[in-house]
């Protein structure tokens, strides 16, 4: 079956969401939201823990709540969503119109035909293989994401005594969660020497529940035939080698991997977006516009997020845009100098105030951020501690782009950096 | 019960064997110990469909491997399994290495290998723009391809078993008591005899034999470690790239697998007892070799990593009556190149059963072909339209990263072997075995498995017994504390 409509958003989660209902309030019609799931939400349905919206919506809510917030604007403003429907391709034609390829129970094989796509496929996490741990492949070792399903949507436990390796978001929550449930979680070892949660996390899910955090250790081999039985860990040194003399063995059914997420892109790739190696996301422009002309992205797909209120706020910026029709790809590169990771965007246009949203490549103490344009400061500013956890927001004025305007943009490099 | 034929061991050889055996008015059962097919080497190996330049001239090895290849694109074809026919490239570094190739390029020709030619640096280059620049030549062999040997396994035990063989799963043979007429078998759900027993039992071959009092069949065992690639990665290499042997040894293949994925390895280590952990050295081994080959072979990428265990008896197979115990078949040693000779292999073997039952006949109702749940991955637009037009299950992606529907999980559950794992499901219709490793699909697959096993969600298992996935439901279902 084929229909035409003006923007296919790809993603039914907080991202797609907020895309669609900004598009729809600026004036944009014809817009339809494809989600795989059978339900609307994404990954939020299954975050049952309290800590998000304090943002967006000033108020603390559950990770259904948030999501319901937006599904209730989506129905109010009845935007149609086809919920169990996959993209699976997309093309885009001469003329640029583009077809969005779906696979769905109820019409079989989808096309829409459309102008404008907002992608918003959120992200995947890394998995035992990506980080290369040896050892034997029992039962029991579960990455974050499924364990959290198993235990907040199936009522599953997945285990009893328990080792986390990696100290992200997730794999603190699940820390607490398993814990919660009268799992014995016995630590939770991170590679690097600090925490790749937020400090909030760290304090409400281990320190309130003496939970360990052993950092700058890794597990380096797995035991069990058919279930897990241990794992053997290792203190790790500055080029992050496991040390032999520290090997320790620590008996444990379970092994939560909350390793790293993934942008999910494999779609994008079918219409040669350009990437960003480091983010893992498209290059886009101020108004998420990735490279190719009327595609926008936001959310988790884009770069991975920490809290679910970025999300909402980059995915209006993208859902405001392509109503607007969609600007073309704005020519002046954002270059992010180490230990600026990465910044979103990666180029811009200047032609209205924006944010530069930067992480940093490791923890960052009394510092100044600054960006620079041919080498000439335009904007500093100060700050006291940066954890890579946290995204950082950088407010691009009026008063900066008069600045930055006055250089010839054809040949111009902006870039960020960081003075310590 | 009483069996004609009784198979030991659900590896490629005994489902081949089963195979060709289920063309005869027989009673055939094949026993697996595992609680499915291919669960030995034929689960864990590169995957190569040989052309047959290695092995020594005269020897079985020889001769089952080149007849064997030969086989692989028409059976695998009525068989529904994903095989390509990429040819093989053997890729030389020196003086000494390009010698190497000569010889086995006479070697192949005295085999019966068709079509090898010897590669120089420019041509090699032109027909692999991967391979090494530091590459002297390769010996090219067309007809060499790759099979995902799993699927090729299951397929030959579905086809023997739509053709009357009693595949069981989850039964190992634990005595062997031989009679007169053949031999009363002990296994670990009761009791049955045979007239023949077929002893494909892998690494367990040399104690089958000794358990039915036959001769000794000295085993050596030998791990092999790969790591495997995003599908993102499938397209690094055309072909299968080998390195020369030499003293230093058989050096790692790098190879785009049956299903798109790149595969590299193998390691290879003496084992005394099986063990298919993977090994940190091992890990770093394959890659540092594999980068010889193969510059471009990105550090990151990888999806997971797995071991495979070569049942080695002397420099060749063991196939054949056993002198003491003429009713017990020796099908055993088989190393390298098995997967590939195993069709082959199967043929013969099947002739020395039938010698014990002269009053066998063709079935006329025979069918040779059999078909896999269709892989919507790589059908066409058409294809999946009228797939889900047939049953709507086909519109329903379960498995994200390799896009499959809950209508292939369900018919793999429905086939004539069904094998009511996570893993069991990840072999016959890929759920779970992209980048994502099942994270995301793991639930809802078992709540299919669930239904169509009719068992309780927390029943299922990922592999064998004690592989459970959920460990008991929540402590208070429905009023936790959070
Ligand atoms: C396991 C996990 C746990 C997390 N826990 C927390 C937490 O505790 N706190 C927190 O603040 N943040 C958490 N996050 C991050 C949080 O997910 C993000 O902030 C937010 O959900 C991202 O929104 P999104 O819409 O970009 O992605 P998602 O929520 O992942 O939504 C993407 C949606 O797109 C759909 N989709 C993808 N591809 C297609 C396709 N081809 N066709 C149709 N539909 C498609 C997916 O089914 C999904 O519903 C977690 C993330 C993960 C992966
Ligand atoms: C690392 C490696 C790489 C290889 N690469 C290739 C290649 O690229 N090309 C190629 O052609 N060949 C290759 N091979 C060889 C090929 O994999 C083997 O020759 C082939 O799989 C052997 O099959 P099999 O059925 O004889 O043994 P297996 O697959 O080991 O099967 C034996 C079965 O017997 C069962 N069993 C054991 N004991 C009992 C019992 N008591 N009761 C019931 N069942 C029992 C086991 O559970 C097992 O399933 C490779 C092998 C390895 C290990």
């Amino acid at each position: 079956m084929v229909k035409r409509v003006y923007t296919v958003v790809v993603g039914g989660g907080p991202a797609g969401l907020a895309a669609a209902i900004a598009f729809y309030d600026a004036g944009g019609t014809d817009v339809v939201v494809v989600e795989r799931d059978q339900h609307l939400g994404g990954i939020l349905q299954q975050c049952i823990h309290n800590g998000f919206g304090l943002q967006w919506f000033k108020e603390e809510l559950t990770g259904p709540e948030y999501a319901q917030r937006f599904i209730d604007e989506v129905e109010k403003r009845k935007i149609p969503c086809e919920t169990g429907t996959m993209v699976l391709d997309m093309r885009e034609r001469e003329d640029g119109t583009k077809s969005v390829y779906c696979l769905s129970p109820r019409y079989g094989v989808l096309e829409y035909q459309c102008r404008h796509i907002i992608l918003a496929m959120g992200c995947r996490e890394r998995v035992r293989g990506n980080i290369k741990i040896p050892g034997t492949r029992p039962a029991g070792i579960y990455s974050a994401g499924l364990a959290q399903r198993l235990v907040n949507l199936e009522g599953m436990m997945p285990g009893h005594e328990i080792v986390i390796l990696g100290s992200g978001d997730i794999g603190l929550i699940m820390a607490r969660r398993m814990h919660w449930e009268g799992a014995h979680v016995k630590m939770v070892c991170e590679l690097m020497p600090y925490s790749s949660g937020l400090p909030r996390n760290i304090t409400q899910c281990l320190e309130d529940n003496h939970i360990p955090l052993r950092l700058s250790t890794t597990v380096v081999e797995i035991h069990g035939k058919d279930r897990l039985e241990g794992v053997t860990i290792a203190a790790v040194d500055e080029n992050k080698k496991p040390i032999d003399a520290t090997r320790e063995y620590v008996p444990c059914d379970t092994l939560l991997l909350s390793v790293g997420l993934i942008p999910e892109n494999e779609l994008s790739k079918t219409l040669c977006i350009a990437m960003d190696p480091v983010t893992g996301g498209p290059v886009v422009s101020e108004y998420r516009e990735t490279s190719v002309s009327g595609v926008f992205a936001c959310g988790n797909v884009l770069h991975v997020h920490d809290i679910v209120d970025f999300v909402s706020t980059e995915s209006t910026i993208a859902g405001r845009a392509a109503a607007r029709g969609g600007k073309p790809l704005a020519s002046v590169p954002i270059q992010a100098a180490y230990p600026v990771r990465y910044t979103v965007p990666q180029r811009c246009s200047l032609s209205e105030p924006f944010t530069i949203y930067w992480r940093s490549a490791y923890p960052l103490e009394n510092g100044t951020v600054v960006l620079k344009i041919n080498g000439q400061t335009v904007l500093k500013q100060k700050f006291l501690r940066v954890v890579p956890a946290q995204m950082q927001e950088l407010f691009i004025t009026e008063k900066h782009l008069e600045t930055l305007r006055g250089y010839e943009l054809s040949d111009a490099q902006i870039s960020l950096e960081v003075e310590l | 019960m009483k069996y004609d034929i009784l198979i030991i061991g659900g590896g490629v050889t005994g489902a081949a064997i089963a195979r060709a055996l289920s063309r005869y008015s027989l009673s055939v059962t094949l026993l697996e110990a595992r609680e499915d097919l291919a669960r030995g080497a034929s689960g864990a190996n590169s995957g190569i469909v040989h052309a047959g330049y290695d092995p020594k001239p005269g020897s079985l090895m020889a001769r089952y491997n080149v007849k064997g290849c030969a086989m692989y694109p028409a059976l695998c074809h009525l068989l529904d399994v994903p095989y390509r026919n990429t040819g093989s490239l053997m890729l030389a570094f020196s003086k000494e290495q390009m010698q190497l190739l000569e010889k086995l390029y006479r070697r192949g020709r005295q085999n019966g290998v068709p079509n090898l030619e010897i590669l120089g640096a420019e041509s090699l280059r032109r027909k692999e723009p991967a391979a090494s620049g530091e590459a002297l030549g390769a010996l090219y062999a067309p007809t060499a391809g790759v099979v995902s040997p799993y699927e090729m396994t299951i397929a030959l035990a579905e086809n023997a078993a739509e053709n009357g063989v009693t595949v069981r799963l989850s039964e190992a043979v634990t005595a062997i008591t031989p009679r007169q007429d053949g031999f009363s078998v002990q296994t670990t759900k009761g009791e049955l005899t045979a007239a023949v027993l077929i002893n494909c039992a892998g690494a367990r071959a040399g104690q089958m034999s000794r358990m039915a009092g036959a001769e000794e069949i000295p085993m050596q065992l030998r791990r092999g470690e790969y790591t495997l690639y995003d599908r993102d990665l499938g397209h690094l290499v055309k072909h299968v790239i080998f390195q020369t042997p030499d003293a230093n040894g058989k050096g790692v293949l790098v190879t785009p697998t049956a299903e798109g994925n790149l595969l590299l390895g193998p390691s290879s280590e003496v084992l005394e007892e099986e063990n298919t952990a993977s090994t940190q050295p091992g890990q770093d081994f394959i890659y540092r070799l594999g980068k010889k080959s193969c510059p471009q072979l990105p550090a990151g990428g990888a999806i997971t990593s797995f071991a495979g265990i070569r049942a080695v008896s002397g420099s060749d197979f063991v196939i054949g009556p056993s002198k003491i115990q003429p009713r017990l078949i020796q099908v055993a040693g088989i190393c390298l190149p098995g997967l590939t000779s195993a069709p082959a292999i199967a043929e013969d073997v099947c002739d020395m059963a039938l010698a014990y039952f002269p009053q066998a006949a063709l079935k006329p109702d025979w069918k040779a072909e059999r078909k896999a749940a269709p892989c919507v991955r790589e059908a066409s637009w058409e294809e999946r339209e009228a797939l889900c037009a047939e049953d709507p299950d086909y519109g329903k992606i379960v498995c994200r990263c390799e896009t499959v529907t809950e209508g292939q999980i369900r018919r793999a559950l429905r086939s004539p072997v069904p094998v009511y794992t996570i893993d069991g499901v990840k072999r016959r219709c890929r759920a779970g075995m992209g980048r994502c490793q099942g994270s995301f699909c793991t639930p809802r697959v078992m709540q299919i498995i669930a239904e169509e096993a009719g068992i309780p969600l927390e029943a299922v298992r990922k592999a064998g017994p004690g592989t459970e996935i959920a460990q008991g439901a929540l402590k208070a279902k429905g009023g936790t504390a959070w």
